[in-house]
Protein backbone atom coordinates (compact mmCIF):
# COMPACT_ATOMS: atom_id res chain seq x y z
CA UNK A 1 0.00 0.00 0.00
CA UNK A 2 2.78 2.38 0.98
CA UNK A 3 4.67 1.63 -2.25
CA UNK A 4 1.52 2.24 -4.32
CA UNK A 5 0.98 5.63 -2.65
CA UNK A 6 4.60 6.58 -3.29
CA UNK A 7 4.39 5.63 -6.96
CA UNK A 8 1.11 7.54 -7.37
CA UNK A 9 2.63 10.66 -5.82
CA UNK A 10 5.94 10.51 -7.69
CA UNK A 11 4.87 12.22 -10.93
CA UNK A 12 2.86 15.12 -9.41
CA UNK A 13 5.64 15.82 -6.89
CA UNK A 14 8.21 15.79 -9.68
CA UNK A 15 6.07 18.28 -11.62
CA UNK A 16 5.76 20.59 -8.58
CA UNK A 17 9.54 20.53 -8.10
CA UNK A 18 10.00 21.24 -11.83
CA UNK A 19 7.76 24.30 -11.49
CA UNK A 20 10.03 25.81 -8.84
CA UNK A 21 13.19 24.92 -10.76
CA UNK A 22 11.91 26.29 -14.10
CA UNK A 23 10.42 29.45 -12.59
CA UNK A 24 13.93 30.75 -11.95
CA UNK A 25 14.43 31.14 -15.71
CA UNK A 26 11.10 32.80 -16.55
CA UNK A 27 9.19 35.90 -15.56
CA UNK A 28 5.65 34.59 -16.02
CA UNK A 29 3.63 31.63 -14.78
CA UNK A 30 2.60 30.61 -18.31
CA UNK A 31 6.17 30.23 -19.57
CA UNK A 32 7.13 28.44 -16.36
CA UNK A 33 4.32 25.90 -16.74
CA UNK A 34 5.20 25.15 -20.35
CA UNK A 35 8.80 24.37 -19.47
CA UNK A 36 7.82 22.47 -16.30
CA UNK A 37 5.79 19.93 -18.31
CA UNK A 38 8.68 19.29 -20.69
CA UNK A 39 11.19 19.04 -17.85
CA UNK A 40 9.00 16.61 -15.88
CA UNK A 41 8.95 14.40 -18.98
CA UNK A 42 12.74 14.49 -19.20
CA UNK A 43 13.09 13.75 -15.47
CA UNK A 44 10.73 10.79 -15.83
CA UNK A 45 12.97 9.37 -18.54
CA UNK A 46 15.97 9.81 -16.29
CA UNK A 47 14.04 8.15 -13.44
CA UNK A 48 13.22 5.18 -15.66
CA UNK A 49 16.88 4.93 -16.67
CA UNK A 50 17.98 5.07 -13.05
CA UNK A 51 15.47 2.36 -12.17
CA UNK A 52 16.79 0.14 -14.94
CA UNK A 53 20.40 0.65 -13.81
CA UNK A 54 19.46 -0.19 -10.22
CA UNK A 55 17.54 -3.25 -11.37
CA UNK A 56 20.54 -4.31 -13.44
CA UNK A 57 22.89 -3.88 -10.47
CA UNK A 58 20.51 -5.90 -8.33
CA UNK A 59 20.49 -8.72 -10.87
CA UNK A 60 24.26 -8.57 -11.11
CA UNK A 61 24.94 -8.64 -7.40
CA UNK A 62 22.02 -10.60 -5.95
CA UNK A 63 20.79 -12.56 -8.92
CA UNK A 64 17.25 -13.29 -10.13
CA UNK B 1 38.59 41.80 -27.88
CA UNK B 2 35.55 40.45 -26.07
CA UNK B 3 32.99 43.03 -25.03
CA UNK B 4 30.61 40.46 -23.58
CA UNK B 5 28.20 42.13 -21.13
CA UNK B 6 29.10 41.45 -17.53
CA UNK B 7 26.67 40.36 -14.86
CA UNK B 8 27.67 42.51 -11.90
CA UNK B 9 25.70 40.32 -9.46
CA UNK B 10 28.01 37.43 -10.31
CA UNK B 11 30.92 39.39 -8.82
CA UNK B 12 30.76 38.55 -5.14
CA UNK B 13 31.57 40.91 -2.32
CA UNK B 14 34.33 38.71 -0.92
CA UNK B 15 34.84 36.60 2.18
CA UNK B 16 34.96 39.59 4.56
CA UNK B 17 31.33 40.66 4.14
CA UNK B 18 30.31 36.99 4.09
CA UNK B 19 31.90 36.37 7.50
CA UNK B 20 30.52 39.65 8.86
CA UNK B 21 27.03 38.41 8.04
CA UNK B 22 27.22 35.95 10.92
CA UNK B 23 27.18 38.83 13.44
CA UNK B 24 23.83 40.65 13.14
CA UNK B 25 24.32 44.37 12.56
CA UNK B 26 28.03 44.23 11.73
CA UNK B 27 27.45 44.87 8.01
CA UNK B 28 25.15 47.78 8.85
CA UNK B 29 27.83 49.14 11.18
CA UNK B 30 30.36 48.95 8.33
CA UNK B 31 27.90 50.84 6.15
CA UNK B 32 27.63 53.56 8.80
CA UNK B 33 23.99 52.71 9.60
CA UNK B 34 24.32 52.72 13.38
CA UNK B 35 20.61 52.64 14.23
CA UNK B 36 19.93 49.76 11.85
CA UNK B 37 22.96 47.94 13.26
CA UNK B 38 21.61 48.24 16.81
CA UNK B 39 18.11 47.16 15.71
CA UNK B 40 19.55 44.14 13.85
CA UNK B 41 21.67 43.00 16.78
CA UNK B 42 18.99 43.57 19.41
CA UNK B 43 16.17 41.93 17.40
CA UNK B 44 18.19 38.75 16.73
CA UNK B 45 19.52 38.53 20.28
CA UNK B 46 16.11 39.14 21.86
CA UNK B 47 14.49 36.49 19.66
CA UNK B 48 17.14 33.94 20.59
CA UNK B 49 16.94 34.64 24.31
CA UNK B 50 13.12 34.62 24.17
CA UNK B 51 13.50 30.97 23.13
CA UNK B 52 16.31 30.20 25.56
CA UNK B 53 14.20 29.85 28.77
CA UNK B 54 12.08 27.25 26.93
CA UNK B 55 14.70 25.17 25.14
CA UNK B 56 17.94 25.88 27.03
CA UNK B 57 20.54 23.13 26.73
CA UNK B 58 18.19 21.05 24.59
CA UNK B 59 19.46 23.08 21.63
CA UNK B 60 22.72 21.11 21.97
CA UNK B 61 20.76 17.87 21.59
CA UNK B 62 19.39 19.18 18.28
CA UNK B 63 22.85 20.09 16.96
CA UNK B 64 24.82 18.15 14.34
CA UNK B 65 27.37 16.74 16.81
CA UNK B 66 27.59 14.37 19.72
CA UNK B 67 29.53 15.39 22.87
CA UNK B 68 30.35 11.73 23.63
CA UNK B 69 31.60 10.85 20.13
CA UNK B 70 35.13 9.54 19.61
CA UNK B 71 35.78 11.79 16.64
CA UNK B 72 36.91 15.36 17.48
CA UNK B 73 34.90 16.63 14.49
CA UNK B 74 31.69 15.17 15.82
CA UNK B 75 32.39 16.69 19.25
CA UNK B 76 33.06 20.09 17.68
CA UNK B 77 29.81 19.88 15.73
CA UNK B 78 27.93 20.07 19.04
CA UNK B 79 28.31 23.82 18.56
CA UNK B 80 26.75 23.68 15.09
CA UNK B 81 22.99 23.94 14.99
CA UNK B 82 21.27 25.44 11.99
CA UNK B 83 19.85 27.98 11.50
CA UNK B 84 20.80 29.30 14.96
CA UNK B 85 24.48 29.43 14.01
CA UNK B 86 23.66 32.23 11.56
CA UNK B 87 23.03 34.33 14.68
CA UNK B 88 26.50 33.40 15.89
CA UNK B 89 27.07 35.63 18.97
CA UNK B 90 23.84 34.72 20.77
CA UNK B 91 23.96 31.06 19.77
CA UNK B 92 27.59 30.51 20.73
CA UNK B 93 27.05 32.30 24.05
CA UNK B 94 24.02 30.12 24.75
CA UNK B 95 25.88 26.94 23.75
CA UNK B 96 28.87 27.73 25.94
CA UNK B 97 26.60 28.52 28.90
CA UNK B 98 24.71 25.25 28.44
CA UNK B 99 27.60 22.95 27.50
CA UNK B 100 28.04 20.13 29.95
CA UNK B 101 29.05 16.62 28.93
CA UNK B 102 28.34 15.04 32.32
CA UNK B 103 25.88 12.10 32.12
CA UNK B 104 23.25 13.95 34.17
CA UNK B 105 23.42 16.95 31.83
CA UNK B 106 23.15 14.71 28.78
CA UNK B 107 20.04 13.10 30.25
CA UNK B 108 18.57 16.58 30.78
CA UNK B 109 19.22 17.43 27.11
CA UNK B 110 17.17 14.41 26.06
CA UNK B 111 14.15 15.30 28.19
CA UNK B 112 11.24 16.94 26.35
CA UNK B 113 10.21 20.40 27.58
CA UNK B 114 6.90 22.21 27.74
CA UNK B 115 6.36 24.38 24.65
CA UNK B 116 9.63 23.13 23.16
CA UNK B 117 8.21 23.17 19.61
CA UNK B 118 7.55 26.89 19.88
CA UNK B 119 10.91 27.49 21.56
CA UNK B 120 12.69 25.57 18.79
CA UNK B 121 10.96 27.64 16.13
CA UNK B 122 11.80 30.93 17.88
CA UNK B 123 15.47 29.95 18.21
CA UNK B 124 15.53 28.98 14.53
CA UNK B 125 13.76 32.22 13.58
CA UNK B 126 16.55 34.20 15.29
CA UNK B 127 19.04 32.56 12.92
CA UNK B 128 16.85 33.20 9.88
CA UNK B 129 16.33 36.83 10.93
CA UNK B 130 20.12 37.23 11.20
CA UNK B 131 20.44 35.81 7.67
CA UNK B 132 17.91 38.34 6.33
CA UNK B 133 19.72 41.21 8.07
CA UNK B 134 22.94 39.95 6.44
CA UNK B 135 21.18 39.84 3.06
CA UNK B 136 20.02 43.43 3.60
CA UNK B 137 23.59 44.47 4.41
CA UNK B 138 24.91 42.72 1.29
CA UNK B 139 22.32 44.48 -0.83
CA UNK B 140 23.36 47.89 0.54
CA UNK B 141 27.03 47.07 -0.13
CA UNK B 142 26.14 46.04 -3.67
CA UNK B 143 24.24 49.31 -4.20
CA UNK B 144 27.30 51.27 -3.08
CA UNK B 145 29.64 49.26 -5.29
CA UNK B 146 27.61 49.15 -8.49
CA UNK B 147 25.03 51.94 -8.11
CA UNK B 148 27.25 54.94 -8.74
CA UNK B 149 26.33 58.38 -7.48
CA UNK B 150 22.58 57.92 -7.95
CA UNK B 151 21.91 54.29 -6.97
CA UNK B 152 18.86 52.75 -8.71
CA UNK B 153 15.95 51.85 -6.45
CA UNK B 154 14.40 48.38 -6.67
CA UNK B 155 10.61 47.98 -6.54
CA UNK B 156 11.08 46.29 -3.17
CA UNK B 157 13.98 45.54 -0.84
CA UNK B 158 15.43 42.18 -2.00
CA UNK B 159 16.13 41.00 1.56
CA UNK B 160 12.56 41.82 2.57
CA UNK B 161 11.27 39.84 -0.43
CA UNK B 162 13.32 36.83 0.67
CA UNK B 163 12.06 37.16 4.24
CA UNK B 164 8.44 37.38 3.09
CA UNK B 165 8.94 34.25 0.99
CA UNK B 166 10.32 32.45 4.01
CA UNK B 167 7.04 32.99 5.86
CA UNK B 168 4.65 32.73 2.90
CA UNK B 169 6.17 31.19 -0.25
CA UNK B 170 5.56 33.44 -3.24
CA UNK B 171 4.76 36.58 -1.22
CA UNK B 172 8.21 37.97 -1.98
CA UNK B 173 7.59 37.62 -5.72
CA UNK B 174 4.26 39.41 -5.37
CA UNK B 175 6.03 42.24 -3.51
CA UNK B 176 8.68 42.41 -6.25
CA UNK B 177 6.07 42.59 -9.01
CA UNK B 178 5.73 38.98 -10.24
CA UNK B 179 2.41 38.05 -8.65
CA UNK B 180 1.39 35.16 -10.93
CA UNK B 181 4.80 33.52 -10.79
CA UNK B 182 4.83 33.92 -7.00
CA UNK B 183 1.41 32.30 -6.78
CA UNK B 184 2.60 29.35 -8.88
CA UNK B 185 5.86 28.83 -6.98
CA UNK B 186 4.21 29.35 -3.59
CA UNK B 187 1.40 26.96 -4.49
CA UNK B 188 3.92 24.28 -5.48
CA UNK B 189 5.79 24.58 -2.16
CA UNK B 190 2.58 24.61 -0.12
CA UNK B 191 1.21 21.56 -1.92
CA UNK B 192 4.34 19.47 -1.40
CA UNK B 193 4.43 20.53 2.26
CA UNK B 194 0.73 19.72 2.72
CA UNK B 195 1.08 16.27 1.13
CA UNK B 196 4.00 15.59 3.47
CA UNK B 197 2.03 16.70 6.50
CA UNK B 198 -0.98 14.56 5.56
CA UNK B 199 1.21 11.51 4.87
CA UNK B 200 2.93 11.86 8.23
CA UNK B 201 -0.27 12.51 10.15
CA UNK B 202 1.05 15.96 11.05
CA UNK B 203 4.18 14.59 12.72
CA UNK B 204 6.63 14.95 9.85
CA UNK B 205 7.89 18.31 11.08
CA UNK B 206 9.11 17.83 14.63
CA UNK B 207 12.52 19.06 15.74
CA UNK B 208 12.45 16.86 18.82
CA UNK B 209 12.16 13.73 16.65
CA UNK B 210 14.07 14.57 13.48
CA UNK B 211 16.27 17.58 14.17
CA UNK B 212 18.51 17.25 11.09
CA UNK B 213 15.51 17.03 8.74
CA UNK B 214 14.01 20.00 10.55
CA UNK B 215 16.95 22.18 9.47
CA UNK B 216 15.71 21.89 5.88
CA UNK B 217 12.00 21.88 6.77
CA UNK B 218 12.49 25.20 8.58
CA UNK B 219 13.47 26.83 5.29
CA UNK B 220 9.70 27.16 4.91
CA UNK B 221 9.18 29.25 8.05
CA UNK B 222 5.40 29.51 7.78
CA UNK B 223 5.09 25.74 7.54
CA UNK B 224 7.42 25.03 10.43
CA UNK B 225 5.58 27.64 12.53
CA UNK B 226 2.27 25.90 11.77
CA UNK B 227 3.83 22.60 12.80
CA UNK B 228 5.27 24.13 15.97
CA UNK B 229 1.95 25.63 17.04
CA UNK B 230 -0.61 23.11 15.79
CA UNK B 231 0.64 19.65 14.90
CA UNK B 232 3.90 19.35 16.88
CA UNK B 233 2.34 19.37 20.37
CA UNK B 234 -0.35 16.83 19.36
CA UNK B 235 -0.13 13.34 20.80
CA UNK B 236 0.30 10.47 18.39
CA UNK B 237 -2.86 8.45 18.72
CA UNK B 238 -2.63 6.42 15.53
CA UNK B 239 -0.04 5.20 13.06
CA UNK B 240 0.50 7.78 10.27
CA UNK B 241 -0.04 6.80 6.63
CA UNK B 242 3.68 7.04 5.81
CA UNK B 243 5.85 8.91 8.32
CA UNK B 244 9.11 8.56 6.37
CA UNK B 245 7.61 9.90 3.17
CA UNK B 246 6.04 12.77 5.11
CA UNK B 247 9.38 13.76 6.64
CA UNK B 248 11.11 13.63 3.25
CA UNK B 249 8.38 15.59 1.43
CA UNK B 250 8.24 18.37 4.02
CA UNK B 251 12.04 18.52 3.79
CA UNK B 252 11.80 18.78 -0.01
CA UNK B 253 9.23 21.58 0.41
CA UNK B 254 11.72 23.46 2.61
CA UNK B 255 14.48 23.08 0.03
CA UNK B 256 12.09 24.19 -2.72
CA UNK B 257 11.34 27.28 -0.66
CA UNK B 258 15.06 28.05 -0.44
CA UNK B 259 14.98 28.32 -4.25
CA UNK B 260 11.86 30.50 -3.99
CA UNK B 261 13.57 32.82 -1.48
CA UNK B 262 16.71 33.20 -3.59
CA UNK B 263 14.61 33.81 -6.70
CA UNK B 264 12.50 36.46 -4.91
CA UNK B 265 15.72 38.23 -3.92
CA UNK B 266 16.98 38.04 -7.52
CA UNK B 267 13.71 39.28 -9.03
CA UNK B 268 13.75 42.35 -6.75
CA UNK B 269 17.47 42.85 -7.40
CA UNK B 270 16.96 42.86 -11.17
CA UNK B 271 14.42 45.67 -10.96
CA UNK B 272 17.39 47.83 -9.95
CA UNK B 273 20.16 46.07 -11.86
CA UNK B 274 18.62 44.41 -14.93
CA UNK B 275 20.69 41.79 -16.70
CA UNK B 276 22.38 43.27 -19.73
CA UNK B 277 20.90 42.02 -23.00
CA UNK B 278 23.43 39.94 -24.92
CA UNK B 279 22.92 41.27 -28.43
CA UNK B 280 25.10 40.44 -31.42
CA UNK B 281 26.48 43.97 -31.42
CA UNK B 282 27.61 43.67 -27.82
CA UNK B 283 29.24 40.25 -28.19
CA UNK B 284 32.11 40.30 -30.60
CA UNK B 285 35.41 38.58 -30.70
Amino acid sequence: MSLLIRIALYVPILWLIAIVVCAQHHGTARATLQEAFARTGRWLLWSAGLLLVMFGLELLMIGW
Amino acid sequence: MSTQPTNLAARGLGWGPFAMGFVPGLLQLRLGQTTRAVVAFVSCTLLFFAAWPIVGERLLYWSLGDPLADSPLSRALVFVSLPELLNAPAYLLGSLLAFDDAPTALRLQRMPRDFEHLGAWLAGASGMLAAFWAAAGHWQLRLRRDGGEAPPQPTADPALCAALSWLVPGLGHARAGQRDKGLLMGGAVLLVFAIGMVASGGHGVDRADASVWWMAQNLFGGGSLFAALVTGPLERVSEPMDLQMGVVLTCVAGLMNLVVMVDAYTVAERTAFPLPAASTEEVSS
